[in-house]
């Protein structure tokens, strides 16, 4: 099971975070000041560290510096509540792997560290698997039983973070912002999502494959095999 | 100008006319002592003569030129005459030459003889001396000005040392770095106050930026925070079977909401960054291939309201700016097409070595031109709209020089905006 620091000092996102991080099936431990997590990173062994740099009583980024120290190769994940891009190229210069912008998405938070993950564990994970769907990570490709499914890469992208965060509802603003990163807030502007999606499942029901991807009240999609 | 010039010109601008009105004055005054020491002395002579003559009247033989500079002779009026001064010229018998002379002509009386007396004094080489004079002393005059200005250069290069190493250091100074500048100290006080002065103003520049700094990140964390634990909760609510439609949508409606104030915090953040020029790091930005790029993102949201983006885009130019304000900057401006374009329509983006273009069809502005570019003017049809995008596009574009022209071209119903280098 991959164990993943969190350090957080709001306790309600750290709690909520932490909840859903184990739902997903990660070891999830928990530092609210850069004392603590400072001792943490000392002591034991992570996967992956998800960091806010801004912490009451130090800068996130040291932590970085110290991880880094130690020739640690547990995967790093800013979250900042500031957009800049000056802590994100900083962060990233450290040797942080990704930084997210508060507010975002529980999901996008999953797809992100899961990513991270198998971008880390170079003799893990290469396929994923999900009913009848399988997808190569390596090749980038996607099969259906033993049949290509030739998916653009926009497609691809949306079907690999569905499975990520299978049996979830997503809604529309989740997944384009997933895709196309700076979201347009149109009431209308996301139509076009379902343009992509319906494109994804006649390829995939092309091939063969059932229908895993349901609609749900025009919110968002779940991709599931239960009917 | 230089300062050394400066002070080089206004130097020989005051001495040149010093030099050339001194030489005519200095001459003109030695004349004038000249002559008055020559009447002086013919004055005197002229007494010598007349208590001569008072003591051993002469008979009328005895009335010769043994003086070729002095002359007796009867006078032909008998009466006396007051003495006269003349400046004339005498042919000197030695050297056979006119020679200039002062003349002095007075009678007098011994007993019932009248003398009239003529004495002269040529004036010899006095002229030539007094020219000679006037000029030698304005030569020392302007040898001397060249040689304090010589100094005054050597001085000032020395002098002025200082000043420059204070001007190399303040190029050097950026707002945002945080090592602080070290003056230089100077034995001259003025430059030592410059000096301490820069040093208390740049420690209050560093100051108040690092506070200004301070204050849009807490801002900043202090909103984004809250939000992000509404939008975690509404997302672990929105997994739950027993909500309805209804409620899903109000959940979708929330989360709509939030991302709207999180995006207003975050303009209203940016533009208080910009105007605080907390963005310094620049990098050469190909505007080509940057346009490309976003064009490349933004493509789906076109396609899907039917708008085809036609791009014109020649070898643009390469912009020495800020990374992520040369992205905000753009996005916005084509975001802004897109979102107010008709659907089924075209966006023309061009592009050439000093001017960005962007146009899309639609109706005309419900508000006047000028308030265009303000902050909260929107389309109140788009209640989506933070009405701050076209305000940060201004702004980012005043900042680096560039400027922002809005038109809408009534007769083919386009708005046209245009960025030029």
């Amino acid at each position: 099971m991959m164990k993943i620091l969190l350090i957080e000092d709001e306790p309600e996102l750290l709690v909520t975070i932490q909840h859903y991080l184990e739902n997903e099936g990660f070891m999830v431990s928990t530092a609210n000041s850069f004392r603590k997590a400072s001792e943490k990173v000392n002591d034991y062994v992570y996967d992956c560290i998800m960091v806010d740099i801004m912490l009451p009583d130090g800068d996130g980024l040291s932590i970085i510096k110290q991880l880094k120290e130690v020739h640690s190769e547990a995967g790093i994940i800013i979250i900042s509540a500031k957009n800049s891009l000056d802590d994100k190229l900083n962060g990233l210069d450290l040797g942080a792997d990704d930084y997210l912008t508060k507010p975002f998405h529980l999901p996008e938070l999953n797809a992100r560290i899961r990513s991270l993950m198998r971008r880390r564990h170079h003799a893990g994970e290469t396929q994923i698997s999900f009913g009848d769907i399988t997808i190569f990570l390596n090749r980038k490709e996607v099969k259906i039983a033993n049949q290509v499914a030739e998916l653009t890469p926009k497609e691809y992208a949306l079907l690999l973070f569905m499975i990520t965060n299978k049996d979830r509802l997503l809604s529309k603003e989740v997944i384009a912002e997933h895709i196309w990163g700076d979201y347009m807030d149109d009431a209308d502007s996301l139509d076009f999502l379902y343009t992509h999606i319906r494109n994804l499942r006649k390829k995939l029901m092309a091939c063969g494959c059932p229908d895993y991807i349901k609609s749900r009240y025009g919110v968002g999609y779940i991709l599931t095999v239960d009917a | 100008m230089k300062l050394i010039h400066k002070t080089t010109r206004y130097l020989l601008l005051v001495t040149l006319p010093i030099a050339l009105a001194g030489t005519f004055l200095l001459d003109y005054l030695i004349h004038q002592t000249i002559h008055n020491e020559v009447d002086e002395l013919l004055i005197s002579e002229l007494k010598q003569v007349k208590e001569n003559l008072d003591r051993h009247p002469p008979d009328a033989r005895g009335l010769l030129n043994w003086d070729h500079n002095l002359q007796i002779t009867y006078a032909t009026k008998s009466r006396t005459q007051s003495p006269v001064f003349t400046d004339t010229t005498l042919v000197d018998s030695i050297e056979n030459k006119v020679v200039p002379v002062r003349m002095l002509r007075a009678t007098h009386a011994v007993g019932s003889h009248y003398y009239a007396i003529r004495l002269h004094q040529p004036y010899l080489e006095f002229n030539e001396i007094a020219h000679i004079l006037s000029i030698g002393i304005v030569i020392c005059f302007v040898a001397l000005v060249a040689l304090l200005l010589l100094i005054e250069t050597l001085i000032f290069r020395r002098i002025l040392q200082p000043f420059y190493v204070i001007i190399q250091q303040l190029k050097k100074y950026r707002i945002d770095q945080s090592e602080s500048l070290t003056f230089p100290t100077s034995d001259v006080d003025e430059f030592t106050l410059l000096s301490q002065s820069l040093d208390e103003m740049t420690q209050r520049a560093a100051h108040q930026y690092s506070q200004q700094k301070q204050f849009t990140d807490n801002a900043s964390h202090e909103l984004q925070t809250p939000l992000s634990i509404l939008s975690f909760d509404l997302d672990l609510l929105q997994q739950s079977d027993r909500l309805s439609e209804a409620d899903l949508q109000r959940i979708q409606r929330s989360q709509k909401t939030i991302k709207r104030l999180s995006s207003m915090n975050q303009a209203l953040l940016l533009l208080t960054k910009i105007d605080n020029h907390q963005f310094i790091r620049s990098e050469p930005i190909s505007i080509s291939e940057l346009i490309n790029k976003l064009i490349d993102n933004y493509g789906d949201y076109a396609a899907n309201k039917g708008i085809t983006l036609e791009r014109l885009i020649k070898e643009g130019p390469t912009i020495s700016m800020n990374r992520q304000l040369a992205f905000i900057l753009f996005s916005n401006l084509i975001k802004n097409a897109i979102r107010h374009g008709r659907p089924n329509s075209s966006i023309l983006v061009q592009i050439s070595t000093n001017s960005f273009s962007i146009t899309n069809e639609g109706e005309p502005l419900p508000f006047s031109k000028e308030e265009l570019f303000h902050r909260f003017v929107r389309n109140q049809a788009l209640p989506h709209s933070t009405g701050l995008g076209l305000a940060i596009v201004k702004e980012i574009a005043n900042q680096y020089g560039m400027s922002v022209q809005y038109t809408y071209a009534s007769l083919i119903r386009r708005h046209i905006f245009e960025v030029t280098f």
